[in-house]
C-alpha cells in the first residue's frame, strides 16, 4: 500500500513537473524579451555613471566637498587631468550631457574646455588659474556642485524632475519654478484622459451591453459583429477615419453645414474632444464584451423577482443587479483606463498640445532631447501608476487573467 | 390595472429610447469605417466629401509603389511569424497551467500577462534599447519577437478559457487506454480545445497587425509594416494611397470575424459548456 | 512514454532556442543613408542617390530618420553600424560634433567645397547641402488680405481661425520676437537675456488658444490644404513643391524668413567611409546640387549649381539675395548652449492648459 501511495505521489510529481516544463518556456522568453528590458529601462531612472567614469578624478577630489565650504585646490588639477585624459570627445560627451540636464551650458562648458587645453602646453602647473582664465564658469561653486550631485553611482534627480522637484545644492528638495514644470501637467493630462474615457466607456458601453444580453439571439449576433468589427480593424486604419471625419470639411461639418445648424465649420480635430471620441470608438469593445458575458448569466428573472417584492427599480438594479455584473464592469474598466494611460499614436494624430500625455513625453525625451535617464523616470511614473490599477483589480476580483469574455 | 398599463407604457419607452440608442452607437462603432473606406475611391487627390469621381488610381498607386508593397509584405511576414510562436509558446502554456494547477498559478498569471499591462510605449523602448545593445534592432527577428511577446499572453488567455471547459476525465481515459501524454494531448485534447487555440491565434494575428508603437521603435527601414507606414504618411505626405492601405486592412479584419464566427459555430465544446450552465 | 514527451519538450527548446539565436541578416558593403521624410528625402533619392548608385554600383540604402537624432545616438552606442551618413540641423550637426557621434569630415577629400559660400558655417563634421527658411504661408485660396508679416500671425481679429506653428522652442522664440517688434538683427541679443525669453514666451501666449502645432512641415500643408488652419509657420521650399504637386495656391510671407541649413554628417565608427565621401563628392556635384533645388525650391549653398538652377525658381529661392537680405540666419550656436532649458521651458508652456 505504501509503495502505490510512494509510486502515486512520485508520477503525480513528475506530471507536475511535466506541466512545469511547458509554462517555463513561455516564461523564459517573456524574461528574455520584454521582462528584463523593462526593468533595465526602469532602472536607467537611478542610473548615474557616466560622470563618475569619465571625470574619475574629478569626482573623487570633490567627494568630501561640501556645498558652502571651500572648493578643495586638488579639485582644478583632477579635472584639468579627466579632461586631458579623454583622447575624444565621444569619450566625454555621456557625462557632458549628463552634467547639462542639470545645470545648462554645461555641456559646452566641458567640450570647449577640453579642447582648449588640448592645446595648451603645461596645465597642470597651476590648474585653477588656466581654467578659470578658460571660462569664468568654473569659478561658480554651481560648477562644481553640479558635478559633485552627478557623482552617481545612483541618483534621484531623473525621478525628482520627473515630478517638478528639483534637489537643491545644500541637498534640500524644492519645488521646480512653474515656469519650468512640465511634468505634472502632463501626469495630469494623461488621468484625466483616461478616467473619461473610461466613464464615457461605463456611460455608453453598459446600456449597449444590456441590450445586447437582453436581445434575441439575431439581433445580439448582429450587434456583436458591430462591435468586433471595429475592433479587429486596425486602430490606425479607426485613427484616420476619425481624422478625416471630424476636419472642417468632414462628414460631420459637412452634414451640419448642409442641414443649417451651424453657420461655418467648427474646429472639432487637435483637441480634446476629438481625442476622447476616438479613444472610446476604439476601447470601448474592452468595456461591452466583458459586460455582456457577465449579464449573459444573470438571469433577468432576478430583477423581476427584487421588483415583484416591492424593489423600486432603481434599488433592485443596485441591490440585485449591479453586484452580479461587478467582475465585468471591473474588468472592462480595468481594461480601458490603463490602456488609455498608455496612448500614444491616439493624441500624436488627433489632439493638440494639450493632448499629449506621459507616453508622448516618454518617446520625445527618447528621440528628441536624447535625455533617457529622464525617459526612464517618465516610465517608472506610468508602470507604476498602471500596475496600482491593475493590482486594485487583482484584489477586487481575485484573478490575475485579463480576459474579454467573449466566448 | 392602469398602473400596470402605464408601468408597461413606460417601460415601453424606455425600450424604445433604449432601442434608438442602440442604433446610434451601432452608427458610431462602424459609421467613421464605413464613411472612409470609400474615400479611397475617390479620384481628387483631397480628403473631401463628397465623392467627385470614382476611380481606382490610389490602388494602383499602392500596387505600384515598392515602399507600400515591402510594408504589405512585412506586415505579413512579421504577424504570421508572430503568430506562429506566440500560439506555440501559450498553448504550452495554458496546457501546462491548467494540468500543474501550480500554487503560484497567479503569480505566474501576473508575469504572463505583463506585455498586456505595460503601456506599449515602455514596451517599445525597453526592447529597442535591448535589442539595439545586442545589435538587433532594426532586424526581422527583433520585431517578431517582440510581437510574439506581446501577442503570447492573448494566447494564454483564450486557451485557457477553453480548458476551463475541458473534462481532465477525458485524459486519464486515454492514459487508461495507453496513451502516452503528447499522444493523448494530439489525439484528445488538441482538437476539443481547437476553436480556442484558433482564436486566441487570430487575436494574436490582430494585435501584430495593429501595432504601430513597437514597429515604430525597432523597424528599419526594410521592416517598417503596413501600419507603420501608414502612420508616417498619415503625419507627412497623407495621400489616399493610405486610405487605399486602410481598406484592404479593413477587408483583413472581415476576414477575421467572419474566420471568427465559422470558430465559433464549430465549437465542439459550446455543448459541454451549454450543458455546465443548464447545471447551475 | 516519458520518452517521447522528453523529446518532445527538448525538441520544442531547441526550436525556441533556434528562434532565439537567429541572428540579423547582416548589411553588405555599401552605404546606408538616413535622410529627412520626404519630400527632401524623396527629391535626394531621385536628385542624387539614385544616379548615385547607377555610377558607382554602390548598394546605397536610404532610410528616414524622421524620430529624432536620438536613434543615431543609440545606433553608436550599440556599434551596430546602421548608418553611415544622415542628414542633420545645423544645430544638431553642432552638438553631435561636440558629442563624438559624428566624425570629422576631412573637407580635402571633397571637391569643390570651397564653391560652397552662399550659405556655410563651416562646421567641423559636417558638409552642408541645402538651406531653406522658415515662412509665413497660407492658402491664397480661402484667405481675404494676404498678410505680411510674422505680427500677421497674431492678428486673429483680422484673420480669425487657427494657425499652424512648429512643436520647437527654434525659430519659434526668434519670430515671437520679432511680431513682438524687436528688430532682426536684435533677436538673438534679446533672447539671450531671460527678459528676452519671457517676452517671447509672453507673446506666444497671446496666441496659445489660436495654435495647432505640429511635428512634421507636411502636416502644416496637410492642415493648410484641408482648411484646418488660416495660416502657418512652415519652410518655403515645401509650399513651393506642394504648390507644384498637389496643385494648391499657397503664398508666403517673405520679410524676416528665418534661415536654416542642412548637412551631412558622417556617423563616427562607419563602416563605409569611402563610399560615404564617394557620395558626398557626387553629391556635391554642381549638376547635383541643382538637381535637388530644381526637385524642391531649395536652395543650394554652391555657387556654381545656381548656374544648372532653373531661373524661374531663381526669384523663389531661399538663397535669392533680395530674399536673403531680408532674412535671420538661425543661430546654431545658441541652440546647443540653450536648447535643453529652452526646450523644457517650451515643453511645460505648450503642454499647459
Amino acid at each position: 500500500m505504501p509503495n502505490i501511495a510512494r509510486d502515486q505521489a512520485r508520477s503525480e510529481r513528475a506530471a507536475k513537473f511535466r506541466a512545469l516544463m511547458l509554462v517555463v518556456p513561455i516564461l523564459l522568453f517573456l524574461l528574455v524579451v520584454f521582462i528584463g528590458p523593462v526593468v533595465k529601462l526602469l532602472s536607467r531612472s537611478v542610473d548615474d555613471r557616466d560622470v563618475a567614469s569619465a571625470l574619475p578624478q574629478t569626482a573623487q577630489a570633490l567627494a568630501e566637498w561640501r556645498w558652502g565650504t571651500p572648493l578643495p585646490d586638488a579639485a582644478y588639477g583632477a579635472m584639468v587631468g579627466d579632461l586631458r585624459a579623454a583622447s575624444t570627445p565621444a569619450n566625454l560627451a555621456p557625462a557632458a550631457g549628463r552634467l547639462n540636464y542639470s545645470l545648462p551650458g554645461m555641456r559646452a562648458l566641458l567640450m570647449t574646455t577640453r579642447t582648449k587645453l588640448q592645446a595648451l602646453d603645461r596645465p597642470e602647473a597651476d590648474p585653477k588659474s588656466i581654467l578659470i582664465s578658460l571660462s569664468a564658469k568654473w569659478a561658480e561653486p554651481a560648477t562644481w556642485a553640479n558635478i559633485r550631485q552627478a557623482a552617481g553611482p545612483i541618483t534621484d534627480f531623473y525621478l525628482l524632475t520627473a515630478v517638478d522637484l528639483k534637489r537643491d545644492f545644500d541637498g534640500s528638495i524644492a519645488r521646480v519654478p512653474p515656469s519650468q514644470s512640465s511634468f505634472l501637467p502632463s501626469i495630469r493630462t494623461t488621468f484625466v484622459i483616461a478616467f473619461t474615457v473610461t466613464l464615457l466607456a461605463i456611460v455608453f458601453g453598459f446600456p449597449f451591453a444590456y441590450l445586447m444580453a437582453s436581445a434575441t439571439e439575431r439581433v445580439a449576433g448582429i450587434m456583436m459583429f458591430v462591435v468586433l468589427l471595429p475592433f479587429l480593424t486596425a486602430t490606425m486604419v479607426r485613427i484616420l477615419a476619425w481624422g478625416i471625419l471630424l476636419g472642417r470639411e468632414g462628414v460631420i461639418n459637412y452634414g451640419l453645414l448642409s442641414s443649417g445648424l451651424v453657420d461655418g465649420p467648427l474646429d472639432l480635430l487637435y483637441n480634446r474632444t476629438a481625442v476622447n471620441i476616438a479613444l472610446l470608438h476604439i476601447f470601448v469593445p474592452y468595456m461591452i464584451l466583458p459586460l455582456y458575458s457577465v449579464m449573459k448569466t444573470v438571469p433577468l428573472s432576478h430583477m423581476r423577482a427584487a421588483a415583484s417584492l416591492g424593489a423600486p427599480p432603481f434599488t433592485a438594479f443596485r441591490r440585485v443587479y449591479l453586484p452580479q455584473i461587478a467582475p465585468g464592469l471591473a474588468a472592462g474598466s480595468l481594461l480601458v483606463f490603463i490602456q488609455c494611460l498608455g496612448v500614444f499614436v491616439v493624441p500624436a494624430i488627433l489632439g493638440g498640445a494639450q493632448e499629449q500625455g506621459l507616453p508622448s513625453l516618454i518617446a520625445h525625451y527618447v528621440n528628441k532631447t536624447l535625455n533617457w535617464g529622464l525617459a526612464a523616470a517618465l516610465s517608472v511614473i506610468l508602470l507604476v501608476s498602471v500596475y496600482l490599477v491593475y493590482w486594485l483589480f487583482v484584489t477586487l476580483t481575485k484573478s490575475a487573467s485579463l480576459s474579454l469574455g467573449t466566448r | 390595472m392602469t398602473q400596470r398599463a402605464m408601468t408597461s407604457a413606460l417601460s415601453l419607452a424606455n425600450r424604445a429610447a433604449l432601442g434608438i440608442f442602440g442604433v446610434m452607437f451601432c452608427i458610431y462603432l462602424l459609421g467613421p469605417i464605413l464613411a472612409f473606406i470609400p474615400m479611397s475611391f475617390n479620384d481628387v487627390a483631397l480628403l473631401h466629401y463628397p465623392i467627385e469621381r470614382f476611380s481606382l488610381r490610389w490602388y494602383s498607386n499602392l500596387v505600384a509603389s515598392s515602399e507600400w508593397r515591402l510594408a504589405l509584405l512585412n506586415s505579413v511576414v512579421v504577424a504570421t511569424s508572430a503568430t506562429v510562436l506566440a500560439t506555440i509558446l501559450g498553448v504550452c502554456a495554458a496546457f501546462g497551467l491548467w494540468r500543474g494547477r501550480f500554487r503560484g498559478h497567479s503569480i505566474i498569471m501576473v508575469v504572463i500577462m505583463t506585455p498586456m499591462i505595460v503601456p506599449s510605449v515602455i514596451g517599445a523602448i525597453s526592447m529597442y534599447f535591448s535589442f539595439a545593445e545586442i545589435g538587433m534592432d532594426y532586424t526581422y527577428s527583433a520585431l517578431i519577437l517582440a510581437h510574439t511577446a506581446m501577442a503570447a499572453p492573448i494566447v494564454v488567455v483564450t486557451v485557457s478559457a477553453v480548458l476551463a471547459r475541458f473534462d481532465g476525465n477525458l485524459l486519464r481515459a486515454a492514459a487508461s487506454l495507453g496513451a502516452d501524454p503528447l499522444l493523448a494531448f494530439r489525439k484528445v485534447t488538441l482538437p476539443l480545445i481547437m476553436p480556442g487555440v484558433v482564436s486566441g491565434a487570430v487575436f494574436a494575428f490582430a494585435i501584430s497587425l495593429d501595432d504601430v508603437v513597437v514597429a515604430l521603435f525597432l523597424a528599419g527601414p526594410d521592416q517598417r509594416t503596413l501600419p507603420v507606414q501608414m502612420y508616417m504618411r498619415s503625419t507627412d505626405l497623407f495621400d489616399l494611397a493610405t486610405a487605399a492601405a486602410a481598406a484592404m486592412m479593413f477587408i483583413v479584419a472581415v476576414a477575421m470575424m467572419i474566420f471568427l464566427e465559422l470558430l465559433r459555430r464549430r465549437d465542439r465544446l459550446a455543448p459541454v459548456a451549454k450543458a455546465a450552465d443548464s447545471r447551475r | 512514454m516519458k520518452l517521447t514527451t522528453n523529446k518532445a519538450l527538448i525538441g520544442l527548446y531547441l526550436a525556441a532556442s533556434t528562434i532565439l539565436i537567429l541572428s540579423s541578416p547582416a548589411r553588405s558593403d555599401g552605404l546606408s543613408l538616413a535622410l529627412f521624410t520626404s519630400p527632401l528625402g524623396e527629391v535626394l533619392k531621385t536628385a542624387a542617390i539614385e544616379p548615385f548608385r547607377e555610377v558607382t554600383k554602390i548598394d546605397v540604402k536610404a532610410d528616414n530618420r524622421d524620430w529624432g537624432i536620438g536613434a543615431v545616438r543609440a545606433k553608436i552606442e550599440s556599434d551596430s553600424g546602421v548608418w553611415d551618413l544622415v542628414t542633420v540641423e545645423d544645430a544638431e550637426a553642432i552638438q553631435g560634433c561636440d558629442e563624438g557621434y559624428f566624425a570629422k569630415i576631412d573637407k580635402s577629400k571633397i571637391a569643390g567645397l570651397e564653391d560652397f559660400d552662399l550659405m556655410d558655417d563651416k562646421l567641423e563634421c559636417a558638409v552642408p547641402f541645402v538651406f531653406y527658411g522658415t515662412v509665413l504661408a497660407y492658402d491664397k485660396a480661402r484667405i481675404g488680405d494676404e498678410p505680411t508679416s510674422w505680427a500677421d500671425l497674431w492678428d486673429v481679429k483680422k484673420w480669425p481661425g487657427r494657425r499652424g506653428m512648429n512643436k520647437t522652442p527654434m525659430a519659434t522664440l526668434e519670430l515671437a520676437l520679432m511680431a513682438d517688434g524687436v528688430e532682426r538683427d536684435q533677436v538673438y541679443a534679446v533672447l539671450a537675456t531671460p527678459e528676452g525669453v519671457d517676452r517671447a514666451f509672453k507673446k506666444l501666449d497671446e496666441l496659445k488658444p489660436n495654435i495647432v502645432w505640429w511635428q512634421n512641415p507636411g502636416q502644416s500643408r496637410q492642415m493648410l490644404a484641408a482648411g484646418e488652419i488660416v495660416m502657418s509657420v512652415t519652410y518655403d521650399n515645401g509650399i513651393r513643391f506642394f504648390n507644384k504637386t498637389q496643385g494648391t495656391n499657397f503664398g508666403l510671407v517673405r520679410s524676416n524668413t528665418i534661415t536654416h541649413v542642412n548637412y551631412w554628417a558622417l556617423v563616427e565608427g562607419s563602416k563605409n567611409v569611402d563610399n560615404a565621401y564617394a557620395f558626398l563628392n557626387y553629391a556635391a556635384k554642381p549638376e547635383v546640387q541643382a538637381a535637388v533645388t530644381n526637385g524642391l525650391a531649395i536652395s543650394t549653398p554652391n555657387r556654381k549649381a545656381m548656374d544648372f538652377v532653373q531661373s524661374d525658381l531663381k526669384p523663389f529661392l531661399t538663397s535669392n539675395p533680395n530674399n536673403l537680405k531680408e532674412s535671420l540666419k538661425l543661430d546654431p550656436q545658441f541652440w546647443v548652449d540653450n536648447y535643453d532649458a529652452l526646450s523644457q521651458r517650451f515643453d511645460a508652456w505648450v503642454s499647459a492648459g
